[in-house]
C-alpha cells in the first residue's frame, strides 16, 4: 500500500517534470490544430460562398482594427469600465447582504421578499427605465450590472450558507469561537468555492448587460460601436467588436480561476 | 467518589415528520472526575444525542446536566468533543486546525505555537505542520482532531463514536494512543465519555461501561472494567474481558429481542 503510493507520486513528479520540457502537451496542440482549421474554413468560405456584407474574411477583420484602433481602445476601456466596476459593487453587495441575512432572521425577513421580487425578472428588461431615469451615460449600466451580479451572488451565498456541514460549526462552537468568529473563520472559508462558482456567472451576466445597455443607449462602448456598425452594415466591425468582448471575457474569468484556485488551494479536486 | 459530571433525569424529544420522537428518557448518570465511562447501546438509543447535550450542543428537553457542580448551558472549550464524522477544518493546516481552541483561550501567540508543535508531535504528525488535511489519510486527519480536542487543556473530552471510520489496525493504535494522552497537563486524568457501538474497544478502554436500552434511551446498567492499567492490547484476548464482552452483548440482545 504504501509502496504502491510512492510508486504513484513517483510516477507524478515523472510526468510532470516532462510537462514542463515540453513547451506543449498532445491536448494543446489538438486544440491548436482545431483552431486553425476553422481559421482556414472561414477563410475558405468567405472567399468563395460567402458574401462581405454578411460575414467578413479574416483579412478584412484584421485591416479594419488598424483602421479602428484610435476609437477601439477608449469603447473597450469604457465597456471594461461599465463591467469590472457594476460586478464588483454587485458581487460584493451580494456576499454582504447574503451573509447579512443568513445571520439575522430580522435582515432575513426585510430582504428577502425584495430579492424574490426582484430576481425573476430579467435584468434587461430594466434597461428602458434605467435610460429613462439615468440617461445614456455610465450610472444606469453601473446599476443595472450591479443588480444583475447583486441576484446571482446574494443567492449562491445563501445556498452556500445553507450547505455548510453543520460538523465544522459544532466543532468550532466547542473550541471556545464566538458567532462572530465562526463566521469569519468557518463560514466564510467553506463558501469560497461555490462563491468562486458565482462569480463566474457573474462575469458572463455582467458583460452580457454592459453590452446590451450599451447596444440601447451610450455614446461609447463596444455594445454602442456594435450597433453603429450595424447601422452601416460594417460587417468587419460588427466582428471585431465581438471577438475583443469574447477575449476578454475569457481573460476576466480566467483570471476569476486562478484567484479562485489559489484561494481554495486546500479543497480536494478530481482532475 | 463525587461525581464530576451528574446527569439528571435528562428526557429529551424531537419533534419529527410523523409526530414526537422520544430520544432519551429519564437518564441518570454520575461520572467520578477522571474517570473513563465508554457509552454502549442499540443504534439509535440516543447515546450520541447523550453526548452532545453534555457538549451543550444540544439542550434537553427536561433535567439536568452538571459538569463540575456548574448547570451546562452552552459549550465550552473545558468539554472539548471529537465528532464521528471528518470535523477537521479543511481550509486550515494541521498546524491551524490544532491551535483552532488556543486562538479563543487568551493564550500569548508564542506560547500556543509551542502547544501547538508539541501536540503534533505527541499525535506523531512531526513534518505534516503546513500540510492541508485532503493531504492526509483517515487515521492522520483523526490524529488532528484528537489533538486539537487536547489542545484547550479540557477536563471533559467527549468523544462520540470518534473511530467508527477507521480500519482495525488504525483503530488500535488511536486506542493506545488515546489512552497515553488522556491526561492533563497537570498530571490529572481527563474525564472521558465515549460513544462506541464496538464493545471490545468499550472494554479496552473504559473504566466503566454504561449500556443504553433502546429508544426512548436510558442507563440499563453500569458495569465496571476490572483490569489494571497501562492495559496491552492482548488483554482482549483474555478470558475475563471475552466474559465481560459476552455479558454487554447479553444484555443489549436481551433488549433488543424484548422490543
Amino acid at each position: 500500500m504504501k509502496q504502491d503510493e510512492l510508486a504513484n507520486s513517483a510516477d507524478a513528479a515523472g510526468e510532470e517534470a516532462t510537462k514542463k520540457r515540453r513547451w506543449i502537451t498532445g491536448e494543446g496542440a489538438v486544440s491548436v490544430i482545431t483552431v486553425l482549421i476553422l481559421v482556414a474554413l472561414w477563410t475558405a468560405l468567405t472567399d468563395s460562398y460567402i458574401d462581405d456584407l454578411y460575414f467578413p474574411s479574416p483579412m478584412d477583420t484584421i485591416q479594419v482594427v488598424g483602421r479602428m484602433e484610435g476609437v477601439l481602445v477608449g469603447y473597450f476601456l469604457a465597456t471594461m469600465y461599465r463591467v469590472v466596476v457594476g460586478m464588483l459593487i454587485g458581487a460584493v453587495l451580494g456576499v454582504v447582504c447574503g451573509v447579512a441575512m443568513s445571520w439575522n432572521k430580522w435582515i432575513n425577513s426585510v430582504l428577502d421578499p425584495l430579492i424574490e421580487g426582484l430576481r425573476p425578472i430579467p435584468a434587461v428588461a430594466l434597461i428602458p427605465f434605467f435610460i429613462l431615469w439615468f440617461g445614456i451615460g455610465d450610472t444606469g449600466k453601473l446599476i443595472l450590472t450591479a443588480i444583475g451580479g447583486f441576484t446571482v451572488m446574494v443567492v449562491t451565498t445563501l445556498e452556500a450558507i445553507k450547505h455548510v456541514s453543520p460538523i465544522y460549526i459544532m466543532a468550532a462552537r466547542t473550541l471556545g469561537a464566538s458567532r462572530l468568529e465562526i463566521y469569519r473563520t468557518i463560514i466564510l472559508p467553506a463558501i469560497t468555492p461555490t462563491l468562486i462558482g458565482g462569480v463566474r456567472v457573474t462575469v458572463a451576466l455582467s458583460f452580457a448587460l454592459v453590452i446590451a445597455s450599451e447596444f440601447m443607449g451610450a455614446q461609447s462602448g463596444l455594445g454602442y460601436m456594435i450597433m453603429l456598425a450595424r447601422r452601416t452594415l460594417q460587417t468587419d466591425a460588427i466582428l471585431v467588436g465581438v471577438i475583443i468582448i469574447g477575449i476578454t471575457s475569457w481573460i476576466v474569468d480566467r483570471f476569476v480561476r486562478i484567484v479562485g484556485n489559489y484561494l481554495t488551494r486546500w479543497a480536494p479536486r478530481s482532475e | 467518589m463525587s461525581a464530576y459530571i451528574s446527569i439528571a433525569d435528562v428526557t429529551k424529544f424531537f419533534a419529527g415528520t410523523s409526530g414526537r420522537i422520544d430520544a432519551l428518557q429519564n437518564v441518570n448518570l454520575d461520572v467520578p472526575a477522571g474517570e473513563f465511562l465508554c457509552l454502549v447501546g442499540p443504534s439509535g438509543c440516543g447515546k450520541s444525542t447523550l453526548v452532545f447535550i453534555i457538549a451543550g450542543l444540544v439542550k434537553a428537553s427536561g433535567g439536568e446536566v452538571r459538569v463540575g457542580g456548574e448547570p451546562v448551558v452552552e459549550p465550552d472549550p473545558d468539554r472539548t468533543m471529537v465528532f464521528q464524522g471528518d470535523a477537521v477544518f479543511p481550509w486550515m493546516t494541521v498546524a491551524q486546525n490544532i491551535g483552532y481552541g488556543l486562538r479563543y483561550s487568551g493564550m500569548p501567540k508564542a506560547k500556543q505555537d509551542e502547544t501547538v508543535k508539541q501536540l503534533i508531535h505527541l499525535v506523531g504528525l512531526t513534518g505534516f505542520a503546513d500540510a492541508f488535511p485532503k493531504e492526509l489519510s483517515g487515521g492522520m486527519k483523526k490524529r488532528v482532531d484528537l489533538a486539537r480536542a487536547y489542545a484547550t487543556n479540557p477536563t471533559v473530552l467527549l468523544m462520540d463514536e470518534p473511530f467508527g471510520a477507521l480500519d482495525a489496525i488504525t483503530k488500535e493504535k488511536m486506542q493506545v494512543d488515546l489512552m497515553r494522552l488522556s491526561v492533563t497537563d497537570t498530571g490529572q486524568r481527563r474525564t472521558i465519555v465515549f460513544v462506541t457501538h464496538d464493545l471490545e474497544e468499550a472494554i479496552f478502554l473504559a473504566d466503566r461501561v454504561a449500556v443504553m436500552t433502546p429508544r426512548p434511551g436510558s442507563i440499563q446498567v453500569v458495569l465496571d472494567v476490572p483490569f489494571p492499567r497501562p492495559r496491552e492490547a492482548s488483554i482482549r484476548l483474555s478470558r475475563e474481558f471475552q466474559a465481560l464482552r459476552g455479558q454487554i452483548r447479553g444484555l443489549l440482545v436481551t433488549e433488543e429481542e424484548e422490543n
